[in-house]
Formats: structure tokens, sequence, C-alpha cells
């Protein structure tokens, strides 16, 4: 029998079905569950994936309100029970407001995803960019089958700027665990400036982790590169050369690079 | 260099009012407001000229006041439309650190040859209590509301990217009190 993964779905998420599909892809039960299930239908599930959107339409800032709704009682409890939790992009978002990542003094709100600050732009950017997995993030149930290499990925967002307390360092977050994934440049090196770090983040981060690992807040979307035919052929570094050969061929439905997240949490739970 | 508030506000009743006032009845229904409005708050640092250089920029982008479907007001100490004296009213500011909408506001007009040093898009929250409670209660109120530091306390802002302006508005005839 697969592990079962639910993909909470909220009013105005719009990514939960490429993200179940995604999670059934890699031998997982990826099943929807709507925000108005009973908390007693979450407990079977081995996982939770809150997917991207615009869940409330972003109604007083996004993430604010679906962090407050009763089916994030049952997710935090979860959680906090070691049942791995991944939030991509407005599901990062719920997790940040939830207080559930960084989670260092858990419940608090400790960390905020503000609105993209790139020069000479504002609101909503979409585009490819690369991310690399950060020293320690292996430990995640969701970065376990990842190796060091840049990962390319699509962002699509507003509000996708990390931001901690002032005062903050990156030896701060990196002796809790946080840092999960960073923007890079196409050949690996960091990410320092707009566009291959796209909103502004702090210390380039793409996504963060609780102190356990098991929660994952990620800006990207790796339900949109599950499969190669969904990466530009136009891409710089070896997912866009591989690609570009596979054109016109069957290889073009193999695996892409979004793969890794969701195959990750297979071999976790053992169905990988 | 002279500096405009302009409110502006949905000729419909705004979801997002509406949204946060149904949350907060459910989360924090001892500092739930009876009522909460709210308005897109845009600050203009003019260097010359006055008025009628903001009332140009508000006619030349819709995505700041879309006339169709919302309505501005210069705000300058009056009660703001719907505010009924019987009930104690308080505002809360909320404004991004580092705003990235602001700095991409103030480029796209400055860029626009338009004489605005700078713009500060914020937004303000207007919460109406029941005239029966005393000024330090609705500022105690809705200080709670206002910062989140939880799943269950606080809404309107986060205190990692936001701050949060509270105070009873000054209003004409009157000398107002101070927030914090």
């Amino acid at each position: 029998m697969r592990p079962g993964v639910a993909v909470v779905q909220f009013p105005g998420s719009n990514c939960e079905y490429e993200t179940a599909l995604a999670l059934q892809e890699a031998g997982l039960d990826g099943r929807i569950v709507r925000w108005n299930a009973s908390p007693s239908s979450l407990a079977s599930f081995q996982a939770f994936v809150l997917p991207g959107g615009f869940s409330y339409q972003d109604r007083i800032r996004a993430g604010a309100v679906a962090a407050r709704d009763g089916v994030m009682d049952a997710v935090c409890s979860m959680a906090s029970a070691g049942r791995p939790v991944l939030g991509i992009c407005n599901g990062a978002q719920i997790l940040v407001e939830s207080g559930l990542v960084p989670g260092w003094r858990p419940g608090t709100i400790e960390a905020a995803l503000a609105s993209n600050l790139s020069p000479g732009r504002t609101g909503y950017y979409a585009d490819w960019v690369f991310v690399r997995p950060a020293r320690g993030s292996a430990r995640s149930p969701w970065l376990c089958a990842c190796d060091d290499s840049p990962i390319p990925l699509p962002v699509a967002h507003a509000e996708g700027r990390f931001l901690f307390p002032s005062g903050t360092e990156l030896d701060d977050l990196e002796s809790s665990g946080t840092p999960a994934l960073t923007y890079c440049m196409p050949g690996g090196e960091p990410a320092v400036e707009w566009p291959w770090n796209p909103n502004g983040s702090s210390f380039s981060l793409a996504g963060i982790l609780d102190p356990s690992g098991g929660v994952l807040a990620m800006m990207p979307h790796p339900e949109r590169a599950r499969w190669l035919w969904q990466v530009p052929p136009g891409l710089p570094g070896p997912w866009g050369a591989k690609r570009r050969l596979s054109s016109g061929r069957a290889a073009i439905h193999e695996p892409g690079p979004g793969s890794a997240v969701f195959s990750s949490l297979a071999r976790w739970l053992g169905a990988g | 260099m002279t500096t405009f508030r302009i409110a502006v506000r949905l000729r419909a009743p705004d979801p997002a009012a509406r949204t946060a006032r149904l949350a907060l009845s459910r989360v924090m229904p001892a500092e739930c407001p009876a009522i909460l409005s709210r308005y897109d708050l845009w600050e203009f640092d003019v260097e010359s000229g006055g008025l009628e250089v903001v009332e140009a920029i508000l006619g030349r982008y819709p995505d700041i006041l879309n006339p169709n479907k919302q309505e501005s007001l210069v705000l300058g100490g009056e009660p703001l439309p719907g505010e009924d004296a019987s009930m104690t009213w308080v505002s809360v500011e909320i404004s991004d650190r580092d705003s990235g909408s602001s700095a991409g506001w103030s480029s796209v007009i400055g860029r626009a040859g338009f004489p605005v040093a700078e713009v500060r898009c914020k937004v303000l929250w207007i919460l109406g209590y029941p005239g029966s409670a005393t000024t330090g209660e609705v500022l105690e109120k809705a200080g709670a509301v206002a910062v989140s530091v939880t799943r269950s306390r606080g809404l309107l802002s986060n205190p990692v990217s936001q701050t949060a302006r509270i105070f009873i508005p000054e209003r004409p005839g009157s000398e107002g009190s101070p927030g914090k």
C-alpha cells in the first residue's frame, strides 16, 4: 500500500492537481484534501503538502488567512508529531505565517515572505531559476535524495523574499539548520543579485526548514518541473542540454529536475 | 517638499476587510472590532507643485486608482466616510520594511517624469469599537489585533517585515490621543 500524502487545497489554491500527480508519479498516494475536511480524516496521512496558488485571494497578506484556518490546527499538530510537511510558494507563505518555519520557538511567527525587491520592478515575477540544497539539508525528508548540483525550477510570486528579525546572521540560521535551498547561478555559484536571486531574498534563500528538517517551505515550484518536457530547451546547464537532446524522443517524458523533491519523500517513507 | 496622503478604497464592500473580521471573530473574539474597513494608503513626497501632481498620477495609473471600482480621499484629519460618532475609532497603519512595492512605484513614477521624490505604499485599517470602550481599551485591543505573534494572536501585520502604527485619529477640534 502506497503511503498517503495529503495535498491540502484552500480556497484559491491552484497547483493541487499537478502536485498530487507528482506525488503519485513518485510512488505515493497523493490525494487532494479540502480545507474544510474533518481533522480526523487527516490522521491517516503520512505527510502533507500545502500547494501553490492564492489562498483566500492573498487577502490581508499572502498566507495569513489560511494559516489561521482550522485545517492548519491539524497540520501543525501532525508536524509536531514528526510527519513531514512541505509548503510550495503560497504553501510556504502559509507555513511562515503559521510559525512552523523557521520554528526556533514553535508557533511563533519569526520570519516573513515579503514583497519582491528587485531593481526597477514591482509585483509578480515568474521565471526559471537555479537552486542548490544547503549544507545539512539532506536530513530533510523532502531533500534527502538531492545531490548538491544546481536544480532548475520555476518561480512565480510577488512575495517571496525571506526575511528574519533584524540582526539575524547567516551563522544563526546555519546553527539551527534553517537553510534548505539557496538560489544560485547556473554553474552553482551563489546568486547575489536579480535575476538569479529573483526576489532579493535574505542570504539568497529559496527554502527554509524547521529545526527537525521535517517542515520545508520553498518558493520555487518543483511540481512544475516534474517532467523533462517542462524544462525550457534554452535553459543553460545540464538540464537544458538534456532537454534539447530529448526533443522528439521518448526521453522527453523522463523525470525532470523537480522530481527529486517528491522522490526524496518516497524514499523517506519507504516507497521509493 | 510636500507629502500627500491618499487613501484608496473599493466602492463595494472590501473582501479583505470582511475576511479579516471573520478571521478575527474566530481567533480573537474579545479583541475583534465591530467594524473593520481597509484602505490602500499612498504617500507621495512631491518636490514641486501641489495636489495636481498627485491627481495626474492617479489619472495615469489605474493600478493605483481604478475609478471604475475605487474612490480616493485626500487624508487631512477629517473623519473618513462611514465613521459613526457613536463608535470609538482606531487607525492601524501598516508599512513594509524595505518595501519592494514602494521602491518599484518610486522608480516607475520617477522615470515617468513626475516631480516625486518617493512613493510609499501602505495599508490603513480603521477599527471601530463600541463607544462604551475607553481609549485605553481600544488601543490595547487594536494593538493585539495589529501585530501577528502566533497563528492565534494578531493578524494585520507580520512584525518581521512590517511595522504597525496604532493611533486614535485626530479630528478637527480635538487634540487627538497618543498612539503607540
